[in-house]
C-alpha cells in the first residue's frame, strides 16, 4: 500500500491560464516545465494536468506545444498526465505524444465537440472528465447539471465509451460571488453518485476565488467533498496543507485502515512538520 | 458626520437599512438627487474600489457594497434632474465572446457598472461577434465591453474585435477588453481600445475616459 489518498489527485499547476507557465510554453522553457513537473510529482500526485492554451497562434501550433510539454514532462517524471483542452487537434497530437495512458480533460455538450471527442475517447483508453456544460452555459441548479451528465452518459455509450471511464465535474463558483455555490457542487457531486457506473472530480481551487486566506477555504472544502464520495481531485499540490488534510479527512471516514495511508505518508515526510 | 459622509460610510459598510433611511431622509430635507448620488453612493462605491485594490477589502463585501449602490440609485431615480429622469454616466453593451459560455467576470462588471450609473446592455454569453456589431448599431454605447475566461476562447476575442473595426461603426465606441487570461499586451495585440484588469478597473478606467466626475 502506498503512502497516498485514494481519491485520485491530479496536479493542476501546468496550466498556461497561469501567467508564467504560459510564457514558459511559449518561450519552450522545458527547464520551467519539467521543474514545475517534479515539484508536484514529488508530492504524491496520481495524474500532472496539462493546459497549453496560450490564447495566440491557432491550433496547429496548439497542438505542438501540447506534444512537446507532453515530451518535456514525460521526460521528467513518470506519470501520466491529463491532456487539457477544448481543441481535438489538441487532444490527439498530446494522446500521440504521451506515454502510458492519459486522462482525456474534457469532453462537454458545447457545440458539436461531444461527438468528436467522445469518438477520440473510444479509440483511446483512460479516464475521461466530463463536464455539464451546453450551449446555453452551465445550468444553474444541481438537477440541470445531472441532466446534462445522463446525456453525456448515453452519448457515450453509443460510441462505446463506458460510463466506468467518466469522471463528471460538478462544476465549482466562487464562494464570494454565492454563498451557496459550495453547496451547489455538494449537491451536483451526491448526484453524480447516483449516476451508474460514473465516477466524480473536481477543481477545488475555484471556490476561494476573490475570498483572503484561498488555502483554508480549499482544503475545507476538498474535505467536506470527500465526504460525498469524491473520487478524484484538480488541485495545487504545492499548498502545504491540501494532502496532509485529505489524508486526515480520509482516516476520518474510514477510507484508511488502521490510518496504515496517513502514518506512512507522515513517515515519508508529506505531511510537513513532525 | 455629514450626510454625504454617512452616506459614504454606508454604502462603504453595505449598510442596507442606513443607505434607505439616510437617502429617504435627505429627500425630506430637500436634497438633490443629482448631489445624493454624486456625493454620496459614488463617492462610497469608488472609496471601496480603492481598498478592493488594497486588498484591504474583498469580493463578496464589494458586491454587497454595489448591491447598497443599486438600492440607493433605484430610490434614487424618480428625482434625477437630468437625462429625462434617468441620469447616466454612459452606455455599455457587454457580453462573453463565441465559444465562452463563463459569465462570472462579465456580471462583476455588469454590476460594478450598473452601480456606478451606467446604463448597461449584457448580451450574455457565448455572443458572436455579428450579434455584438448589430447590438452596437442598435444602443450606440460609449462602451463595448467583450469577457473571455478561457485562453482558448481568446482568439474568438480577436476575432470579434477584427469585426467590430471593419464594420462601419466601430469607431464611435471605445472596445474594454478583460478576462482572467486576458493581458493589456494582448489588448494591444489585438487592437482593442483598453484593457482592465478587473471590475473596479474598469469602471475607474470608463470614468477617466469619458469624464463624468
Amino acid at each position: 500500500m502506498k503512502g497516498e489518498p485514494s481519491i485520485l489527485i491530479v496536479g493542476e499547476l501546468i496550466n498556461a491560464s497561469i501567467k508564467a507557465v504560459r510564457q514558459a510554453v511559449i518561450e519552450r522553457d522545458a527547464g520551467f516545465i519539467r521543474d514545475l513537473a517534479r515539484r508536484q510529482a514529488a508530492k504524491g500526485v496520481h495524474y500532472l494536468d496539462v493546459c497549453v492554451s496560450t490564447g495566440q497562434g491557432d491550433e496547429n501550433i496548439e497542438a505542438k506545444n501540447m506534444a512537446w510539454v507532453v515530451e518535456s514532462i514525460q521526460k521528467e517524471v513518470d506519470l501520466p498526465l491529463s491532456i487539457d483542452t477544448t481543441s481535438a487537434v489538441v487532444l490527439r497530437e498530446g494522446l500521440e505524444a504521451h506515454r502510458g495512458e492519459a486522462m482525456i480533460n474534457s469532453v462537454s455538450a458545447e457545440g458539436e465537440r461531444l461527438r468528436p471527442f467522445l469518438e477520440i475517447c473510444a479509440g483511446y483508453g483512460g479516464p475521461v472528465v466530463a463536464l455539464p456544460v451546453t450551449d446555453k452555459g452551465i445550468p444553474a441548479t444541481a438537477e440541470g447539471r445531472l441532466d446534462v451528465c445522463r446525456m453525456i452518459v448515453e452519448k457515450a455509450a453509443e460510441v462505446g465509451v463506458a460510463a466506468e471511464r467518466l469522471f463528471f465535474d460538478p462544476l465549482v463558483f466562487p464562494l464570494g460571488v454565492d454563498h451557496k455555490n459550495s453547496l451547489l457542487a455538494l449537491e451536483t457531486l451526491r448526484g453524480i453518485r447516483q449516476i451508474p457506473g460514473v465516477k466524480s472530480i473536481m477543481g477545488v481551487s475555484n471556490i476561494s476565488f476573490g475570498l483572503p486566506r484561498r488555502e483554508l477555504f480549499n482544503r475545507t472544502f476538498l474535505v467536506l467533498a470527500a465526504r460525498e464520495g469524491l473520487d478524484a481531485v484538480l488541485m495545487n499540490p504545492l499548498d502545504g496543507e491540501m494532502m496532509p488534510s485529505l489524508l486526515a479527512a480520509e482516516a476520518l471516514l474510514g477510507r484508511d485502515e488502521m490510518c496504515m495511508r496517513f502514518l506512512k505518508a507522515y513517515r515519508k515526510g508529506l505531511l510537513g512538520r513532525k | 458626520m455629514d450626510l454625504y459622509n454617512q452616506l459614504i460610510t454606508a454604502v462603504e459598510n453595505a449598510e442596507m437599512n442606513a443607505v434607505r433611511s439616510l437617502i429617504t431622509r435627505a429627500l425630506e430635507q430637500g436634497h438633490q438627487a443629482d448631489d445624493l448620488l454624486n456625493k454620496g453612493l459614488i463617492p462610497g462605491i469608488e472609496a471601496v474600489g480603492k481598498k478592493f485594490e488594497r486588498d484591504e477589502m474583498f469580493i463578496p463585501e464589494v458586491l454587497m457594497s454595489a448591491k447598497c449602490m443599486q438600492y440607493g440609485i433605484n430610490m434614487l431615480k424618480p428625482f434625477f434632474t437630468t437625462n429625462g429622469g434617468k441620469k447616466l454616466r454612459g452606455r455599455m453593451v457587454i457580453g462573453t465572446v463565441s465559444g465562452d459560455v463563463h459569465d462570472l467576470g462579465k456580471n462583476l462588471v455588469k454590476m460594478m457598472f450598473t452601480a456606478n450609473g451606467y446604463d448597461v446592455i449584457d448580451l450574455g454569453i457565448n455572443v458572436p461577434p455579428e450579434k455584438f456589431a448589430a447590438a452596437a448599431e442598435e444602443y450606440r454605447p460609449d462602451f463595448l465591453g467583450l469577457s473571455a475566461l478561457l485562453t482558448t476562447t481568446m482568439p474568438h476575442m480577436a476575432d470579434t474585435v477584427a469585426y467590430l473595426r471593419r464594420n462601419g461603426s466601430a469607431g464611435k465606441y471605445k472596445i474594454m477588453v478583460g478576462g482572467a487570461p486576458v493581458t493589456e499586451e494582448y489588448a494591444r495585440e489585438i487592437g482593442a481600445d483598453y484593457y482592465a484588469e478587473n471590475a473596479i478597473e474598469a469602471v475607474e478606467l470608463a470614468r477617466k475616459i469619458i469624464g463624468g466626475d
